[in-house]
């Protein structure tokens, strides 16, 4: 039985059930007048045909579209864990959303979101809430597109004799792609030389900054470990055959194969695969000098970090960090 | 038309604030008593009555309350409350 229907039995009293699958940030916030587009719309179920219509016209005048969603015991469609929960769909989404509701799964997804939210903070946007619902729901989605660098994979790598290796360089290549397949709101998911890349692009267009997800990126003085003294210490200091010699080990497999390695507790889950292919793409012809030019550019990074700092200070965007020491 | 309303959370008041919007009398009430509720009663403009007059008159009784709550309402709190009137409840469950 429903708990809808048990309270129902408990009272001796008609239950119409209504309002169980928005957030209350929605309900304040979301109302619209009747007719705008992308007017929220809920679902009542009820047995008692009169209550349920006076009901229905309730929650239109105060701004919410309304779907008879059959009676109580139908009223599963949209508890926890369905497609309709908290999703904040239209009129023309809910009806399949309602089809789609599983009622033998429903219990797990709605135990694997109460145990998500529990990590969460008490003060956690309810609309980010509802946007993991619209997700979920199919309802919202997102393009990732993931490009190689020039001199990357299976991007171009032109002669870096006449090309130009910087960061300055690669993060314009960038940002002319993005503009080029029209995206001008974006999040940033920034790992390593993503970073040196991504905040240069952010730092221009700070507007288009949606979020970002930062994952062993550096903007800051202190996050140079003593692995950087090579670079830091003679390298961009003067750059010659010498000083680039004891950085052409991480050019070389084993070198390589350490950045996937270094600090893993199972190497046995992380796949040859990464290493062999990074391997294959530097034995190209150029593909190691335009690796030492852009070591040797890393340094230009460094003078930006206050802008990089500023920027994200003003700009706040919602930030997910992964920084491991391994 | 006259809804009152058992509980007065974030649901509840969300809700209180609406129908009164719309040009609703609305009554709401919670487990703790009407003196608990001025900061409801100011944000929503309803009034904060007692448990055991809050479905007194009412067209519709809204409950917003935990669904282990509703074994604990106080007996004849429906009395006044016709068998054939509607009640609408809200539960995340």
């Amino acid at each position: 039985m429903l708990e809808s229907e048990w309270t129902s039995r408990a009272l001796g009293r008609p239950v119409i059930k209504a309002f169980n699958n928005i957030v209350a940030d929605s309900l304040v916030h979301k109302g619209l007048p009747r007719g705008s587009a992308n007017r929220i719309a809920l679902p009542v179920a009820g047995d008692d045909s009169n209550a349920k219509q006076r009901v229905m016209a309730l929650i239109d005048q105060i701004g919410f579209d309304v779907l008879d969603a059959g009676p109580l015991s139908d009223s599963w469609r949209y508890q926890p864990g369905t497609p309709a929960y908290c999703s904040d769909p239209t009129a023309q989404q809910l009806p399949t959303l309602l089809k789609r509701a599983n009622r033998e799964k429903a219990p797990a997804n709605r135990d694997r979101a109460v145990k998500m939210m529990a990590k969460l903070p008490a003060d956690f946007p309810p609309q980010e809430l509802v946007r993991a619902a619209r997700i979920s729901a199919g309802l919202d989605s997102f393009h990732v597109i993931a490009p190689d660098y020039p001199g990357f994979g299976n991007s171009d790598m032109p002669d870096p004799a006449t090309y130009g290796y910087t960061f300055d360089k690669i993060s314009e290549v960038i940002e002319a792609f993005l503009k080029q397949k029209s995206f001008d709101r974006y999040g940033l998911y920034v790992q390593d030389y993503g970073g040196p890349v991504g905040f240069r692009i952010v730092g221009r267009h700070p507007e288009a900054l949606e979020w970002l997800i930062i994952q062993n990126t550096n903007a800051y003085e202190v996050g140079f470990t003593p692995a950087w003294d090579a670079l830091r210490g003679a390298m961009w200091k003067n750059r010659t055959p010498e000083t680039e010699k004891p950085l052409s080990g991480f050019l070389e497999l084993a070198g390589i194969k350490s950045f996937y390695l270094h600090g893993a507790q199972r190497e046995e889950l992380i796949s040859p695969d990464n290493w062999n292919s990074d391997f294959a793409f530097m034995e190209r012809p150029n593909a190691r000098r335009v690796q030492l030019d852009l070591f040797y550019d890393y340094r230009t990074n460094v003078a930006l970090y206050p802008k990089w700092q500023q920027c994200l200070r003003e700009r706040q965007p919602k930030t997910i960090i992964f920084l491991g020491t391994g | 038309m006259k809804i009152g309303i058992i509980g007065a959370g974030n649901i509840g008041s969300a809700l209180a604030a609406h129908f009164n919007r719309v040009g609703h009398t609305v009554l709401i009430a919670n487990s703790r008593g009407p003196e608990t509720l001025q900061d409801v009663t100011q944000r929503t403009g309803s009034k904060a009555v007692l448990l055991s007059e809050v479905a007194t008159g009412a067209d519709l009784l809204v409950l917003t309350i935990p669904l282990k709550s509703v074994s604990s309402l106080p007996e004849g709190l429906l009395a006044k409350f016709p068998a054939n009137y509607s009640r609408t409840r809200r539960r995340n469950a």
